[in-house]
């Protein structure tokens, strides 16, 4: 019966031995990557709540659509300079998608 | 200054509403159906069903040639087995509509005032699914909505479109059917009627512009070179997308609206299911 427990104990406490290592690793393969800068992961923030704001008014252009997902892209890569651009196209596009809301019906002037 | 505030946004939503509610939807008709006439005295009314077609002799007999012998008739034929295939209680769809499902597709889209929105007719068929203890089709899915429209539309061939506007909520459908047709959209920053009003008849790239009355008859069609079946709906989608506007829900509200704005306007027109566009 002790046996059983001390064989039980041990697979446990290998278990959590290997998991920690497995997470050390994965941490030590995540600080290889280079960060996002504060700046970029801002103005990702920023697109992506634009785009999400011009989705609910149904407002949403196609280009806001895809240079979001450029900059998604880019982050994954941690091309801050890349996020930076396509957020910013992204953040523009999607506040244009909604302005256009307020614009005339065309029906008067085509 | 509050006061004043409100006092001038009261001023604008009067002004807003008066504006919306200053055309009646047979005064719109009349105006787009006029407005076509007065541009191209020489097209008959009746083949304002034929769009972009009744502008070019050459790809209007293109039209009647592969109409002929059409190479998309064996997907009609998979719409019919559909249409005739019983549900597992043994009724059929041509038990829900009057008539066996003969001309009934120029009433729809109605508004039906006890749901408090439009109907479409596709909408009727899943509805008659879902009554009969079916799952309902998706409207985007080509491969079975798509499929049994392409037949049961043609049961309808020949009938005229007869969409009626009654009732303040039915009016707050078709207005906002007609807000959608005439505001701008996408980078581009086109309205449906910018080129369909605005510039009917006119060639934008290498197609003819087709004219707003009409528009909603020829449906569904087979369009291209691999004769891709285009519903209403996918094409409003294929449309907003060519103005780089993130299209909306296929079978949602918006489009059933606009179909709705749409379909009024060809009123008096003759159906035609399951046909040829470029």
């Amino acid at each position: 019966m002790n046996s059983r427990r001390i064989a039980i104990g041990l697979l446990v406490w290998g278990g959590l031995v290997m998991g920690t290592a497995g997470q050390g690793a994965l941490a030590a393969e995540g600080d290889s990557r280079p960060a996002l800068s504060a700046e970029a992961a801002e103005a990702l923030a920023r697109a992506e709540s634009s785009v999400a704001q011009a989705t609910a008014r149904k407002a949403l252009w196609t280009t806001a659509t895809s240079a979001l997902a450029q900059a998604q892209e880019a982050a994954r890569k941690a091309d801050n300079a890349a996020v930076m651009e396509y957020a910013a196209v992204a953040s523009e596009q999607a506040s244009r998608g909604m302005a256009q809301l307020d614009s005339p019906l065309t029906n008067q002037q085509h | 200054m509050k006061r004043a505030t409100w006092i001038l946004s009261c001023l604008g939503m009067l002004a807003f509403s008066a504006d919306a509610m200053s055309v009646s939807p047979e005064q719109e008709r009349l105006k787009s159906v006029q407005a076509v006439q007065k541009k191209y005295p020489d097209i008959k009314f009746e083949d304002y069903v034929y769009g972009a077609l009744a502008f070019s002799a050459d790809a209007k007999a293109q039209y009647d040639n592969m109409m002929a012998f059409p190479p998309f008739e064996s997907e009609i034929d998979k719409g019919r087995a559909l249409w005739e295939t019983p549900f597992r209680n043994g009724r059929h769809y041509a038990d829900c509509f009057p008539g066996g499902g003969k001309n009934v597709a120029g009433n729809y889209p109605y508004y039906d005032e006890t749901m408090k929105k439009v109907v479409t007719f596709e909408m009727a068929l899943n509805q008659c699914r879902t009554k009969n203890g079916e799952a309902a089709y998706k409207s985007s899915d080509m491969n079975t909505m798509g499929l049994l429209t392409a037949y049961a539309r043609t049961l309808s061939d020949g009938m005229l479109m007869n969409v009626k506007v009654k009732g303040d909520g039915a009016l707050a459908a078709f207005e906002s059917g007609r807000r959608f047709f005439y505001q701008r959209r996408g980078q581009l920053n086109f309205s449906c009627a910018s080129c369909h009003v605005g510039h009917v008849g006119e060639i934008l790239r290498t197609e003819y512009l087709s004219m707003l009355p009409g528009q909603a008859t020829h449906w569904p069609a087979f369009r291209g070179g691999d004769y891709a079946l285009f519903t209403l709906q996918r094409r409003y989608s294929a449309c907003n997308q060519l103005v780089r506007a993130v299209p909306m829900e296929i079978g949602g509200e918006e489009y059933n609206n606009l179909e709705y704005f749409h379909s009024y306007l060809s009123n008096g027109l003759p159906l035609k299911a399951s046909v040829f566009r470029k």
